[in-house]
């Protein structure tokens, strides 16, 4: 190519252009990367009331009444979910259960391996779960306490690795609690020595005298653990009642307990003298905190919520078959019910969304008379307890997958 | 410690705690609940009707057509006090028929008045209410008694699926004897159920393909007379008169009714081609539809009227084709997959199309949706043909004939695919048209 020089036009703007386009090139390849962004970690912001409530669980919850001892009182060893050694203490091998379990701060720390030698562990368990939230440790131990529990009494080793009975102590709730304290020598699984403390179980009789007693007591004693007393009061009173695992909350539990202590303290002494469960001065406080079972679901366990949710689908699928019909079935027929605590029908089931189309009119029948047929619906044991989870339900009925 | 305690817990504490003020505090939880198995029908005790022989005709008609019905189920109750009510106004003891797994009991009465005529009145009743769901009362002639134990069953059908009933109808057919060389055709009517059995014409005549108007007691159909060619007639079947409906040159075949019961479509062949025409009854004026160099037959309207779906081989292969019901072009093809398709018919709902489908020597009834999708074959074996709707759209009724020495049959068959149940005819029997509901 030939350019002439009196017109340098073309040759220069292609240089210019060449020069730019090799400049930025560089340019882009050399600039800085841009600053890897930091992972994201989701925060919630809770405030101090929040964070409060939250450890301290509801007033108006029926909370555990922990199983207390006289003796324990004077050991608080409270906020140690863990050393169970502290509770050694168990002078009394006391069967009565007629101790007060209120919330007493002394049981508190200690996780009492009582559920050991609970037999119905199991149920208790799902009563505690809400607590789990401030032991972590716990819950997991709670499922294999109940099996353990049996042997507990033989082997102390069992006991040890349950720190974290508290889970276990959940299931205890009911009556248990009472026996607890008579029992609590016993599970306290670290102390081999205390083996031997746990055999003196009490006699079904003495028992039930003892709980007669101790209802009297927590009714006056316990204003607030209100139904909690009932409900341990109508359970058996078995002898391996285990023991709750007193949650240790930190600092919050002491306001409360002091305000148990003091009472409980003294219709203990009253009554209970000769025989205290010397349970090793681990309180079985039924931590208060977090509320009791009947509180929001929230505060039970998501698995545990889908173990409720399946169960109840398996269940009334039962009476629900697909529809025959050439084109797909679009309506959904929405159906509420309610139930009691055994599982029955409380009023009649009722259809959301009601359609005027005969044949969807028609498959809204078929699903409401779908759930009576399959009502009533046989309630787990360990369900029980999250009734409020579970009374209201709304199924939307739809075809085959 | 405690401040550990706190913190720890504050973290781990964190999402769950900030949650809980603001969970709801006692929603009910919302659960998904998929169908826990194929379909049931629908199990009803049908206990004994009170009264005389007529109560018994009732009863037993009704526990018939239950079986027949696919959505429903006829329960047993003779287990229960031997199936006897003794007051069926009241409430029967529904425990008894709960074990028995039924969701609904029918009891009833019927009997003969002092003037003759019949009086008929039934109660259904839900078991898992405990309530009476429906309940109604017929006088009728004493000579309808089963007309009346088909109106019961069609007004359970109905109470219980949503779906318009099928009992009370008729079915016109053509009824064939003698031996294969000399079959004798003769046009026949007959309940749903094979029962009443009536002949309209004597036999003189081949008659091929009736149709049954939609709306009055007319049958349209097609004869071979020995003279001439084949001709379309109209006959009334309570009176039996019959008409030619027209005068045409060449042949005509596979007349319908319009829905409305005015009109009549069909085909009439012109020299190589065959094409479609409609002819008002009233007026006998013809209206071409159709005009093209191929064949096209067996045209049905669509239930609303504005719609034809026909066959026709203009594409090369027997296929299935809809237009617009004044004819004039636009017809578009609806049936794509490998075989040949003939004798298509809307059904009364208007969302289904059936057919005949032939594939490799096999024949199969099958239905498709209207623009043509979701094909579905109902059954298959050789030589099923000529599908006809039940006026609920739900079931249909075609024959078939197994070849060899016997003769066809005729058979019905739910939508669904899922029972097929033999119509009792006295002799072989095809091309069967299935009639409304009659009021």
């Amino acid at each position: 190519m030939n350019f002439p020089r009196t017109k340098p036009g073309f040759p220069i703007s292609a240089a210019a252009h060449a020069g730019l386009l090799a400049a930025t090139l560089i340019a882009f390849a050399q600039a800085p990367k841009f600053a890897e962004t930091p992972e994201t970690v989701p925060i919630e912001v809770i405030t101090d009331q929040q964070l409060n409530q939250i450890m301290k669980g509801e007033k108006t919850a029926h909370a555990v009444k922990a199983a207390q001892r006289a003796e324990k009182v004077a050991e608080q060893v409270e906020t140690h979910p863990h050393p169970p050694q502290a509770e050694a203490k168990r002078d009394v091998p006391t069967p009565p259960p007629s101790f007060k379990r209120t919330a007493e701060p002394s049981d508190d720390d200690a996780p009492e391996k009582p559920v050991k030698e609970a037999p119905t562990p199991p149920k208790r368990m799902a009563a505690l779960t809400p607590e789990p939230p401030t032991r972590p440790a716990p819950p997991p131990k709670a499922v294999p306490a109940p099996p353990v529990k049996p042997q507990a009494k033989a082997a102390p080793d069992p006991d040890e690795d349950k720190p974290d009975d508290a889970e276990v102590v959940k299931p205890k709730p009911p009556v248990k609690p009472k026996l607890e304290k008579a029992l609590k020598e016993p599970p306290t699984p670290p102390k081999p020595s205390e083996k031997p403390k746990e055999t003196p179980r009490l006699k079904t009789d003495e028992v039930a005298k003892l709980l007669q007693q101790k209802k009297l007591e927590n009714k006056a004693a316990k204003a607030d653990d209100g139904d909690e007393s009932d409900a341990e009061k109508s359970e058996k009173p078995s002898k391996t009642a285990e023991s709750k695992t007193a949650k240790p909350k930190s600092g919050d539990e002491t306001a409360p307990k002091s305000k148990f202590s003091a009472a409980n303290i003294a219709n203990l002494l009253s009554h209970e003298a000769p025989q205290q469960r010397a349970s090793s001065g681990r309180e079985r406080t039924q931590l208060a905190s977090l509320g009791a079972p009947t509180a929001t679901a929230a505060k039970m366990s998501p698995s545990l919520q889908g173990r409720i949710d399946s169960y109840t689908v398996e269940h009334y699928r039962k009476c629900w078959a697909t529809t025959l019909s050439m084109n797909a079935m679009t309506y959904v027929p929405r159906v509420e019910f309610r139930l009691s605590r055994a599982g029955a029908l409380e009023g009649e089931p009722r259809l959301l969304n009601p359609s005027t189309n005969p044949i969807e009119k028609a498959r809204g029948e078929q699903a409401l008379a779908a759930v009576r047929r399959c009502s009533p619906m046989q309630i787990p044991a360990e369900f029980t307890s999250y009734y409020d989870y579970w009374r209201v339900t709304e199924l939307d009925m739809k075809e085959d997958m | 410690m405690t401040l550990n305690l706190t913190r720890r817990a504050a973290v781990s504490l964190i999402a769950g705690g900030a949650l809980a003020p603001f969970a709801p505090a006692r929603a009910a939880r919302v659960l998904d609940l998929h169908a826990g198995g194929g379909f049931q029908p629908i199990a009803v005790a049908v206990t004994n009707f009170v009264g005389d022989d007529a109560a018994r005709t009732v009863t037993s008609v009704v526990n018939n057509n239950f079986k027949r019905s696919v959505f429903l189920k006829p329960v047993d109750a003779s287990s229960v006090a031997g199936g006897e009510i003794a007051n069926p106004d009241q409430t029967p003891n529904l425990d008894a028929f709960r074990a028995l797994n039924a969701q609904f009991v029918l009891t009833g009465r019927s009997q003969r008045g002092g003037d003759g005529r019949l009086k008929t009145d039934f109660r259904l009743f839900d078991v898992t209410t405990g309530e009476q769901a429906a309940g109604s009362q017929f006088v009728t002639d004493a000579a309808n008694t089963r007309r009346v134990a088909h109106l019961v069953s069609d007004a359970v059908f109905t109470r219980i699926t949503g779906e318009k009933g099928f009992f009370d109808t008729r079915v016109v057919f053509v009824d064939e004897s003698g031996s294969k060389d000399h079959r004798r055709k003769r046009l026949a009517i007959m309940d749903q159920d094979g029962a009443n059995v009536r002949y309209l014409t004597r036999g003189d005549d081949l008659v091929v393909t009736p149709r049954f108007s939609p709306s009055s007691q007319d049958v349209t159909y097609m004869a071979m007379t020995n003279e001439g060619d084949p001709k379309v007639f109209l006959i009334n079947v309570e009176s039996g008169q019959r008409e030619a409906v027209g005068n045409f040159p060449g042949m005509s075949f596979s007349p319908r009714f319009s829905p409305d019961g005015q009109k009549i479509v069909m085909s009439l062949s012109e020299g190589s081609e065959t094409n479609l025409y409609t002819m008002e009854l009233r007026s006998r004026t013809t209206t071409r539809l159709t005009d093209t160099a191929a064949i096209d037959t067996s045209p049905c309207y669509s239930p609303d009227g504005s719609q034809i779906v026909f066959e026709s081989d203009r594409g090369g292969s027997q296929q299935i084709y809809v237009m617009g019901a004044h004819g004039g072009g636009g017809a578009k093809r609806i049936s794509f997959g490998g075989g040949r398709y003939s004798t298509p018919v809307w059904s009364p709902k208007g969302d289904y199309i059936a057919f005949t489908k032939q594939n490799a020597g096999s024949f199969g009834i099958g239905v498709m949706k209207t623009d043509g999708s979701g094909e579905r074959i109902l059954t298959e074996g050789f030589h099923n043909e000529g599908p006809t709707w039940a006026p609920n759209g739900l079931f249909l009724m075609f024959f078939r004939d197994s070849g060899g020495a016997g003769g066809p049959k005729i058979f019905m068959v739910d939508v669904f695919g899922r029972s097929e149940f033999p119509a009792p005819t006295p002799g072989y029997a095809s091309d069967p048209a299935w009639g409304p509901l009659q009021d």
